[in-house]
């Protein structure tokens, strides 16, 4: 009796020491997940909207498209130039007084560039002097038109005794940043030259000693990476053409629907921030719709046109760029058929004349730091637009884990929304697995409602409404298998008839899920 | 080694028998000899939670709508759900007496102890049995719910009085691993749009919960117990057994984690201006704990050991009567358990056997019907099985835990 009694109880323990399977529960939470108010500037800056004359809202640009500088013309390329002197006479005894000065325009090979003036904005100049004389020798070397805030550059080598097989030298390196460099040479006549004057004596106490003429010293520069932040010259004659590529990826995620435009007001300006004088030509806009295949060339009076463009006027540090302003509208142009094209690349070909007429300036082109040539932008697009099923695709990758301990059975996503905009959205979710093939969808209940929008007064009132997700068990396993998803949304306005969107529009909105979820433990 | 059998039995099943322990039987000592008192007390009991619920948790499988909603319409202000474990190993000696009184031997103890206590409010069972879905609009009182787990040792010495078996014990208390949580003004109102949650509370952790024997807090307590002889009218002897145990403190070492927590947060899902317009590369944390603005903090704490008081008039085995009537009182300081009573009567079947009956209410639990047995061998040995919760055994419907003991006292 005993003995069972203990087995009794060792049976029993053994089953409290060994829990068979997990504790499991349903449960039903309740909870908000996101809510927002959206106005048009939440999804386009502040900057590029405005109330326009009418009451409603205009998209607005002001800003360069495209632009060029052309500081690769005015390059000062490395370059090495040496100098020999040597006394004028058969020989000649240098005291410890002897003083041989002289000067003399370096010129420095630049190519078809005739530079004047230039100031540069970072670079190194290394300089090594050479000495063949047979006693202590200093070389005063000075450029009188190199010059910064602390004056003109100057520098004194020292050098011992040397001789033709032998020379002694003495290297300096200096950084040019922020020197104005005159190229103009000693009489300001020139150009690409520097005035130099070398001071050339003895740098002995007590000693004589003699030089000949074949005792030849050498006065070397070697330019290092020298960039100019403001050049005036003449830069030569230059012609470009050329057809770049504008790619404009969030229109590559149109994927079906059409859009029916109003009005455009535009101004697309040619900006020559350099003094010279220059010819620009567009010669292409074409827009490209890669998933219809459909091109749409924009059309406008200055199209192909040559088109003379004035130099900047002002100075240094008061530059002004001069303006060429090509005024682009839907009376004079096509750009309401461009535009709805939604093309998502647009091919711009241009040329671009340097100096057309050669050096008719006397030298007097001039580059200014950041200047540059520019195409700028200025438009309005009134917000005054129908849609019809205009679709917008995105694909997110997505990592979906499910919680261990929480399974969910059903997910209900509920979007409680207030809709001022004149446009209502239907919204897919398409779940693509590794191979990117679509294993499951979500739908909602039905699309968000556009708010009902008045003609006569661009008024639009608020729609009220919720869309429903509902994620059964068979959705959230193919979530857990999904990779990526697929986000569709189509968007139509009001009556899909042409709308004004008020600059109050908004669009409120409270995502609020139901989970039905087990809790094992 | 034959002799050592009962004890090898007694020492395996130790640890994990269940049981609620107050003392079976009075029996007048051998004052020559020594005795090895081995006893197990284990139980779990709770006042509303039935054990088909409870077995769920304890041996898996699913909790259906049935049975979460038969705990929900039961619970009321104080749903306890706790229990103790304790083994422990008690040698008293006749052979010397350490304060030199010849009526006093010297007793030494080694014991381990685990306690639950936990009380949840009625609105927190409900959420997270049932979720929120369907208490929108409702506040959901969290107030008051405490849970508390202490695991400890203790390694005494004491003197005992020969004649009764009255002792008292000083010792060392080793402190395994603990955790307590205590909510005050806390509730949640789930609304469609926000979910509001006020949460007020305190509480502390060791740093570690391993191994078995954690070593991470030290104490001392001091165990009273004192048996009262009385003579009723008819000259007849009866005894009271009195006892007070955990009259001490662990002092947790300085890895300690103490919470804190005093905030109301309403939430009412992500702002989608928190995600639009940033910055590349902007990130947005979000941290559960900051959020509910729970403090935390390392450091030494201090903690009273949960005192036992039990006072109960035990039958005694000399007693002439077959039938005794047996009866006693419980209680625990903590906070989750209701002083405990209990009544019944004891019956010797032969010298050798006998058993006793008892209704009791109380405790972590409810009305409980218990049943014991008592066996002696010869003057060497008594074994004791019994379990104060004979409905736990029968029924997941009506019963609310278990409890089984075991207790062997071997005179050499």
């Amino acid at each position: 009796m005993k003995k069972h009694t203990l087995l009794l109880f060792a049976l029993l323990i053994f089953s409290f020491a060994c829990k068979k399977e997990e504790t499991r529960w349903d449960t039903a939470w309740e909870a908000p997940l996101v809510h927002g108010h959206l106005t048009i500037n939440d999804m386009i800056p502040v900057e590029y909207t405005e109330t326009n004359a009418d009451g409603y809202l205009s998209l607005v640009i002001h800003e360069p498209v495209f632009g060029f500088s052309l500081d690769t013309l005015i390059q000062l390329p490395d370059t090495t130039v040496q100098e020999k002197t040597a006394i004028g006479v058969p020989s000649i005894e240098v005291t410890p007084s002897f003083v041989q000065p002289s000067n003399y325009d370096q010129e420095l090979d630049l190519g078809d560039i005739k530079l004047r003036k230039v100031i540069i904005r970072s670079g190194t100049v290394e300089t090594k002097m050479v000495n063949t004389w047979p006693g202590k020798t200093s070389l005063a070397l000075f450029l009188p038109n190199v010059t910064n805030e602390l004056g003109s550059f100057n520098h004194i080598y020292y050098m011992d005794a040397g001789s033709e097989a032998d020379p002694s030298s003495d290297e300096a390196s200096f950084d040019m940043a922020n020197y104005h460099m005159d190229l103009r040479g000693i009489d300001e006549n020139l150009f690409n030259s520097l005035g130099i004057n070398v001071v050339v004596q003895s740098n002995e106490e007590t000693d004589n000693y003699i030089v000949t003429d074949a005792d030849t010293n050498i006065i070397g520069f070697t330019f290092k990476d020298m960039i100019p932040q403001y050049a005036m010259g003449y830069f030569g004659q230059y012609t470009f053409a050329d057809t770049m590529t504008m790619s404009l990826p969030p229109l590559k995620n149109v994927v079906a629907g059409t859009l029916d435009l109003d009005s455009i007001d535009m101004v697309l300006t040619v900006k020559n921030g350099f003094n010279l004088i220059a010819q620009a030509k567009i010669t292409k806009l074409t827009g490209i719709n890669t998933r219809t295949n459909n091109l749409s060339e924009l059309e406008f009076p200055q199209k192909n046109t040559t088109l003379n463009i004035d130099p900047a006027s002002g100075g240094l540090y008061d530059y002004v760029p001069s303006e060429y302003p090509l005024i682009i509208n839907n009376t004079n142009s096509n750009m309401i058929s461009f535009l709805e094209n939604l093309s998502d690349s647009i091919l711009v070909g241009y040329e671009m004349k340097i100096n057309p007429f050669g050096n008719i300036t006397g030298g007097a082109d001039e580059f200014f730091p950041n200047s540059k040539m520019e195409l700028f932008l200025d438009g309005e697009f009134p917000m005054n637009l129908g849609a019809n099923n205009l679709t917008i695709q995105d694909t997110l990758d997505i990592d979906w884990e499910n919680p261990g301990n929480l399974d969910p059975n059903e997910v209900r996503i509920v979007v409680a929304y207030e809709n001022g905009f004149p446009m209502g959205a239907a919204s897919k979710f398409y779940l693509l697995d590794d191979s990117e093939t679509v294993i499951d969808s979500i739908i909602g209940s039905g699309p968000i409602q556009s708010g009902i929008y008045a003609e006569e007064s661009y008024t639009t009132t608020a729609s009220a409404g919720q869309v429903t997700f509902l994620l059964d068990k068979g959705q959230l396993e193919s979530l857990d298998l999904a990779s990526k998803i697929i986000l569709r949304v189509a968007f139509d306005t009001h009556e899909s008839a042409m709308i004004k969107v008020p600059a109050d529009a908004f669009f409120d909105f409270n995502v609020r899920s139901n989970l039905n979820i087990t809790i094992a433990l | 080694m034959k002799k050592f059998i009962p004890l090898y039995i007694a020492l395996f099943f130790a640890p994990s028998v269940m049981a609620q322990e107050l003392m079976s039987v009075y029996e007048a000592p051998d004052e020559e000899k020594s005795v090895l008192q081995i006893n197990s007390m284990n139980y779990y009991a709770s006042n509303h939670y039935n054990n088909a619920l409870t077995d769920k948790f304890l041996f898996g499988g699913t909790i259906t709508t049935d049975i979460k909603d038969r705990a929900l319409n039961r619970l009321g202000s104080l749903n306890s759900f706790g229990g103790q474990a304790e083994q422990e190993l008690l040698f008293y000696t006749p052979a010397f007496s350490p304060i030199g009184d010849e009526r006093y031997g010297f007793m030494v103890e080694i014991s381990d102890h685990h306690l639950l206590s936990t009380h949840m409010a009625s609105d927190l069972f409900q959420t997270l049995m049932y979720g929120n879905a369907g208490t929108l609009g409702d506040t959901m009182d969290f107030g008051f719910t405490h849970a508390q787990y202490l695991h400890y040792q203790k390694v005494g010495i004491g003197i005992y009085e020969k004649s009764t078996m009255s002792s008292i014990r000083l010792n060392y208390v080793i402190g395994s691993r603990a955790f307590e949580g205590r909510l005050s003004n806390s509730w949640m109102l789930s609304q469609t749009d926000t979910i509001s949650l006020q949460l007020q509370g305190a509480g502390y952790q060791t740093d570690r919960f391993s191994p078995y024997i954690g070593l991470q807090g030290s104490g001392v307590s001091v165990d009273l117990n004192y048996n009262f002889k009385f003579e009723t009218k008819n000259g007849r002897e009866q005894i009271l057994n009195l006892q007070v145990n955990n009259l001490g403190f662990i002092y947790w070492n300085q890895s300690t984690i103490d919470y804190g927590v005093d905030s109301l947060v309403r939430y009412t899902g992500f702002d989608v201006q928190d995600f639009m317009n940033q910055p590349e590369g902007a990130e947005n944390n979000y941290n559960f704990q900051d959020t509910l603005g729970i403090e935390r903090a390392r450091g030494n704490v201090l903690k009273a050991l949960p005192i036992e008081f039990s006072i109960q008039k035990l039958p005694m085995r000399e007693s002439d009567k077959k039938l005794q009537f047996i009866g006693g009182f419980k209680t625990l300081l903590t906070s989750d358990y209701f002083p405990y009573f209990y009544g019944g009567a004891y019956y010797a079947v032969s010298d050798a056997f006998t058993g006793s009956t008892r209704l009791s209410y109380g405790g972590f639990g409810r009305l409980q019907w218990g049943l014991n047995l008592n066996y002696w061998a010869g003057d060497k040995a008594r074994i004791s099985l019994g379990t104060f919760d004979m409905i736990g055994f029968i029924s997941k419907t009506y019963g609310h835990g278990r409890s089984m003991h075991l207790s062997a006292n071997f005179n050499f």
